[in-house]
């Protein structure tokens, strides 16, 4: 009973030890992960796709989170590497794949977050100048209507399945 | 709550019935003698011309797609070379074919190195401009182009993928979201067909 006792709580201190080294790890994780801030837009994760070769153009994604307390809209975007950047929405409506550029901005809702993903919206790089090779960063700045220009590093990741 | 009497009745009936159990349906939606594509000629990125004829003896896919296309063409791509390693032995009985709704700007050597940046067995076709219609009729799709900025423009189109089987018949069709075990599985078992 005592020796069973004993392995008890030796299990419970690996577990400890062991929520320690998670919660360090995602401590480190979120000090690395880059987050772009102006007064009240954050960005978060800004990624895009490595390019297959032959493709002309890339995908961005981020999560835009808004602090402020009024909306604001995600006006334009420029980057050196591709001649144009575009704002989408992507969705598929009966088998069929529809894009189309967001009209008038994105809206950013007061205290709200503003997904960019794989199957819906995304930045599309136009004509990019050289293929984008996962492990390299590129810059973007994008124009809000309020918190103006933000400048943002995109890490080019490799293609994901889903 | 089944009293034990009827649980005995329904294995009975269960035992009599279950002698030649109906095949499993397939995981991807099941058509039969539809033409859609059959009987088209549309050259490769090499101007060999092709038609789904070609490929008898083969379980063959078709889907569009363009190199323009920023999301469900690429996953689709990399989802059926991932559905063809998991198929197995017989993954070199499976053709991919990948035709481009976007001529005008997918030249065949664009077209050829992305394709075959998925998987070395990818065959992209490319239909002249001016047979696209005819091409999209044929497989009941749908290709539209919509004018983004300026002179740029994209292309709302089909996403499904048409699978064929070893007789050239079209047997299924999958929608790109189908889990990739699902359609490696469907496509094992017309592999294993007699054709």
């Amino acid at each position: 009973m005592i020796c069973r006792t004993l392995r008890m709580r030796r299990i419970l201190l690996d577990i400890i030890t062991d929520m320690k080294v998670s919660l360090a790890l995602l401590w480190l994780l979120a000090s690395i992960t880059p987050v772009f801030a102006a007064d009240s837009i954050i960005i978060e994760r800004p990624y895009a796709r490595a390019s297959a070769p032959g493709q002309m153009i890339g995908s961005g994604f981020m999560t835009i989170a808004h602090q402020g307390s009024s909306e604001d809209r995600l006006v334009s975007a420029t980057t050196p590497i591709a001649r144009e950047v575009q704002i989408h929405t992507m969705n598929m409506d009966g088998g069929v794949m529809r894009m189309r550029p967001v009209e008038g901005g994105l809206a950013i809702p007061a205290g709200g977050r503003v997904v960019l993903q794989p199957g819906g919206l995304h930045l599309m790089f136009v004509e990019i100048s050289a293929p984008l090779v996962a492990g390299t960063v590129f810059p973007v700045t994008l124009r809000f209507a309020k918190a103006g220009e933000i400048k943002v590093e995109f890490n080019v990741e490799a293609r994901p399945i889903k | 709550m089944k009293s034990k009497g009827q649980v005995l009745a329904l294995l009975a009936s269960a035992t009599l019935i279950g002698c030649a159990p109906p095949p499993t349906p397939f995981n991807a939606t099941e058509v039969s003698n539809l033409a859609y594509g059959r009987g088209l000629d549309i050259p490769d990125t090499d101007g060999i011309i092709r038609r789904i004829d070609d490929f008898k003896g083969r379980v063959t896919l078709v889907f569009f797609g363009f190199t323009r296309c920023p999301d469900v063409c690429p996953t689709t791509l990399m989802r059926l070379r991932e559905v063809r390693q998991a198929v197995g032995e017989n993954a070199d009985q499976v053709q991919v074919l990948l035709v481009s709704v976007d001529p005008e700007r997918d030249t065949p050597e664009r077209l050829g190195t992305y394709v075959k940046s998925f998987d070395e067995s990818f065959i992209g076709l490319r239909p002249e401009p001016g047979d696209l219609e005819t091409v999209v009729k044929a497989f009941h799709a749908i290709a539209v182009k919509v004018p983004t900025t300026g002179d740029d423009y994209t292309i709302d189109h089909s996403a499904t993928i048409y699978v064929y089987d070893r007789t050239n018949q079209l047997r299924l069709i999958a929608q790109p979201s189908l889990p990739v075990d699902q359609l490696a599985s469907d496509l094992r078992r017309l592999t294993e067909e007699r054709s």
